[in-house]
């Protein structure tokens, strides 16, 4: 017979106990208690529970709860200090995704990389534009000078299976690093040129000095290839070609720095000069591994042939081994800040979940 | 002085001022606070609060019942303490007897025979009261503490809770709804008029 009654009924009657009904209301309710002797009963038993609650005796606090100066100036528990606690976990949090995203995002493009790092197009029309050029000023310039032919002589010696000299091992550890770093800084676009007036001079004359570049400014680091223990004009040229070999490799494709080296390896080749032809022997020795030393040494003339039509499949193996250490270690230790990086992060991201589970209880 | 007076001086920093609120309405705070957790020491902790934060906070307050912002205060600070006590379940600590065993309630070591038969049948009947408050939803028993306890009008009780008067109707009916079925269960206990036909 209660089940009869809906929540609303119950509502009306209890606001009417309390005298919140409105006119409208408390009438209609009156006349439906007239008429409905459950609805009446039900009305009494909310009353007696009504009175039962108001009969309970008011309580007394046990003390006073006065406040002195020194409980104003408290501060209420610890809740303001753990106010930033939730934004310490966002912020947290949000480092944390986007720090796993670089990583697993670098991770991706590893993967990719291989397709990325194939020589483009582009680099292999701009070398043989860059060879064009190179066989049209030396078609103008005059004959190589008596330096050259002993750079010839040497060629073979430095190309030959037998262990390099002292010299040799201290001018390829010394010109390797300095020269990858000032690539990276120049623009892709400039480097050309520079390298075009550099490697035209050197045909012209081979005596000339170092030391001129760094005078006139227009090379600064040959500076550093001053300092290659050379005693010859000979070597300094071997010095200067070799680091600007690697100069316009890396400068066509700064991103894919192993692929580009054999676009840049053939331009002093065209030279008809013995000068150029040599400075091509020697590239194997400045780069560590390369398996060119290996090869039987050959006439300068043949070797203008094989450098003046290079084909991917002999120049890649020759720049792959000595590159890609470097770009592994490079990598890996990019991956290995970033996953230092995530670590942190998510340890921080850790604690500030503790902290705000802490700040709960 | 009158309430809005003591409010303004006590603004300005008096504390004088303030504790002859504190004064005023310590004993309706407790009261709250007592049937919100029926027991005493959350309620004397969550009276402390509550004048505390009143006072820090009294800049606040823009007029109004200050006895309903205090039972607001008072009414959070109770919700805080109960959603905490629900994360972390606690058994509170019986007293020891000498023997070292555990008495299950402090209220029941007292002897019923020093008491006369109605008194004892009072007390019994606060508790199943008591009991019943207990068992309420907390937006429930807050409610009807405040109209059938405290004695407060809707408008009074909207203001308190920070909800509209239906929602005050709305919970005080069902509340005292739950509360009669509850106390059907300690017929017995009840006064003669009192009792379920």
């Amino acid at each position: 017979m209660k089940n009869q009654f809906t929540s609303r009924d119950y509502k009306l009657l209890s606001a009417y106990l309390d005298n919140e009904l409105g006119i409208q209301e408390r009438t209609h309710l009156e006349s439906r208690l007239k008429d409905d002797p459950e609805l009446r009963k039900e009305l009494q038993e909310l009353d007696k529970t009504r009175s039962l609650l108001r009969s309970l005796p008011r309580i007394r606090a046990p003390r006073n709860y006065f406040i002195n100066a020194e409980v104003s100036l408290k501060p209420m528990g610890v809740r303001p200090k753990l106010r930033l606690v939730p934004a310490y976990g966002i912020v947290s949090a949000i480092a944390t995704i986007l720090l796993v995203l670089v990583v697993f995002g670098d991770r991706l493009l590893s993967t990719s990389a291989p397709a990325s790092l194939a020589p483009a197009p582009e680099a292999v029309n701009e070398s043989m534009a860059v060879q064009q050029e190179v066989e049209r000023s030396v078609a103008s310039t005059s004959p190589p000078t008596e330096a050259a032919p002993m750079v010839m002589s040497e060629a073979p010696a430095l190309g030959s299976p037998l262990p390099p000299t002292a010299a040799l091992k201290i001018g390829e550890s010394e010109i390797a690093t300095p020269t990858t770093i000032y690539l990276n800084a120049l623009p892709p676009s400039s480097t050309p040129e520079v390298l075009m007036s550099i490697l035209s001079d050197q045909t012209i004359t081979s005596t000339s000095s170092c030391e001129g570049y760094a005078v006139s400014g227009t090379y600064p680091t040959l500076t550093y290839d001053c300092l290659t223990p050379t005693g010859s004009p000979s070597n300094y040229l071997q010095g200067t070609l070799v680091t600007a070999t690697p100069t316009y490799s890396f400068t066509e494709t700064p991103i894919s720095t192993n692929t580009t080296t054999p676009t840049a390896t053939p331009t002093p080749s065209p030279s008809p000069s013995p000068a150029p032809t040599d400075t091509l022997s020697l590239i194997p020795t400045t780069a560590p591994g390369l398996e060119l030393e290996a090869q039987p040494p050959t006439t300068p003339s043949e070797q203008v042939l094989d450098a003046a039509n290079p084909t991917p499949t002999e120049s890649e193996p020759a720049k792959i081994p000595g590159t890609t250490l470097n770009f592994d270690f490079l990598q890996y230790l990019v991956l290995a800040f970033e996953l230092s990086l995530a670590a942190i992060a998510i340890i921080a991201g850790i604690i500030a979940i503790i902290l705000r589970i802490r700040a709960g209880r | 002085m009158d309430e809005i007076a003591l409010i303004q001086e006590a603004k300005g920093g008096n504390l004088d001022s303030f504790n002859r609120l504190v004064q005023a309405y310590q004993d309706m705070v407790y009261s709250h606070a007592y049937r919100m957790f029926g027991e005493e020491e959350s309620a004397d902790d969550a009276t402390q609060t509550t004048f505390i934060s009143a006072y820090n906070h009294l800049s606040s307050f823009r007029g109004g019942s200050f006895k309903a912002w205090l039972l607001r205060i008072v009414t959070n600070a109770c919700y805080d303490e109960l959603r905490r006590r629900k994360r972390r379940p606690t058994v509170p600590l019986e007293p020891l007897d000498d023997t070292g065993e555990e008495v299950e309630s402090a209220h029941w070591m007292i002897d019923p025979a020093d008491q006369p038969e109605d008194q004892i049948q009072r007390v019994e009947l606060q508790h199943a009261i008591q009991y019943c408050l207990d068992h309420l939803p907390v937006e429930f028993r807050a409610t009807v503490i405040m109209v059938d306890i405290q004695g407060m009008d809707y408008f009074e009780a909207s203001q308190a809770i920070g909800k509209p008067i239906g929602t005050v109707k709305s919970r005080l009916a069902r509340a005292r709804l739950r509360l009669r079925d509850c106390l059907n269960g300690f017929a017995e206990l009840l006064p003669s008029g009192f009792r379920q036909e």
